[in-house]
């Protein structure tokens, strides 16, 4: 795509042109006083925008940086500690869900009430065991 | 300037390897040597205003918390500025979600205090004001290239987008940043 001269003008401040763009813009700004004129209106603008760098933020931005970086780095440096108390009071986590479980009534009945439904057939169970052991002891004596 | 510091001495991966140690300290060098270009960045996109030092601020924090992460592909400076004009892309968007709520005009931008004020160069004020209404996109290649002078491969690192895509925008950026000077000196002659 051939470009215009115009654009070739702006490129040529921050690109190298091609041997043949530049042998264009060459003899079109030999030829064209306006254009003369408007590649001078570009170098000033250009020159006045570098020089209105800012020189910085100010004397003490050093300063508040690094006391928001040292507060983060506090923060940071916490973590190996919160992971300690994480480790010691994991169990007693643990036994405070299980606890709660416990405590909390799901379908009407509480764990403990659950379980203790379930133990009056578990003893009634091993009673029955009892028993048959007992057959079998006066069987072998017999 | 970070002359005086016994890190002084120190490229920015053997800056990073101490922070990395541990070495908070030594970030600060790391602060001292790139605050001008961050500086001059964020006032360049979003005006010389009480917010340019939170958003700076913002940069070098996050740039601290991503040090882990960090693996020098492109150079601190690079890096610290990319942040920096993400951070001022965001306050940019804030400002536009302000007025749209509460309407007014553009900007806090052109009726901050701007690096113009300071030299008292109406030239520099004109070029303040004239940055300041162009869309953003123009205006971060704008200030990359004409206001800090990087070149045109490292905006474009900066940005994200190919070289070409950057020059093509700066023509457009100076058409008009020209046009814009055109009427203020038609207004003020």
């Amino acid at each position: 795509m051939k470009r215009t001269i115009q654009e070739l003008l702006y490129r040529s401040y921050d690109t190298e042109l091609s041997a043949g763009e530049q042998t264009r813009l060459d003899k079109a700004l030999a030829d064209s006083p306006s254009l003369r004129r408007e590649r001078d209106e570009i170098a000033a603008l250009r020159d006045a925008a570098s020089s209105s760098a800012t020189p910085g933020f100010g004397p003490f931005f050093a300063d508040r940086v690094m006391a928001a970086v040292e507060s983060e780095a506090a923060t940071v440096s916490d973590m190996p500690l919160f992971a300690d108390l994480l480790t010691i009071f994991k169990p007693v986590a643990v036994a405070a869900l299980l606890v709660l479980a416990v405590l909390i009534p799901i379908g009407g009945r509480t764990l403990i009430e659950s379980l203790a439904a379930d133990n009056q057939s578990l003893t009634s169970a091993a009673q029955s065991a009892y028993a048959l052991d007992l057959e079998d002891m006066l069987c072998q004596t017999e | 300037m970070d002359t005086n510091t016994p890190q002084a001495g120190l490229s920015d991966q053997e800056l990073i390897a101490q922070v990395r140690q541990g070495n908070t300290r030594a970030f600060r060098t790391i602060v001292e040597r790139y605050q001008s270009q961050v500086a001059a960045t964020i006032i360049g996109l979003i005006g010389n205003t009480p917010e340019a030092q939170d958003v700076g601020q913002e940069a070098f924090v996050r740039f601290f918390k991503s040090l882990d992460r960090f693996r020098g592909d492109a150079g601190v400076g690079t890096y610290i500025t990319r942040i920096a004009i993400n951070l001022s892309y965001n306050e940019i968007r804030r400002r536009s979600r302000h007025r749209q709520r509460h309407g007014g005009t553009d900007t806090q931008l052109a009726q901050a205090p701007d690096l113009a004020d300071r030299t008292g160069s109406l030239e520099h004020r004109d070029i303040g004001r004239a940055l300041s209404r162009l869309d953003p996109k123009y205006r971060s290649v704008a200030v990359l290239r004409l206001v800090n002078g990087h070149s045109t491969q490292e905006v474009a690192t900066m940005l994200g987008i190919p070289v070409g895509t950057v020059l093509s925008r700066l023509s457009r950026a100076q058409k008009q940043l020209r046009e814009l000077l055109a009427e203020y000196r038609e207004e003020h002659p």
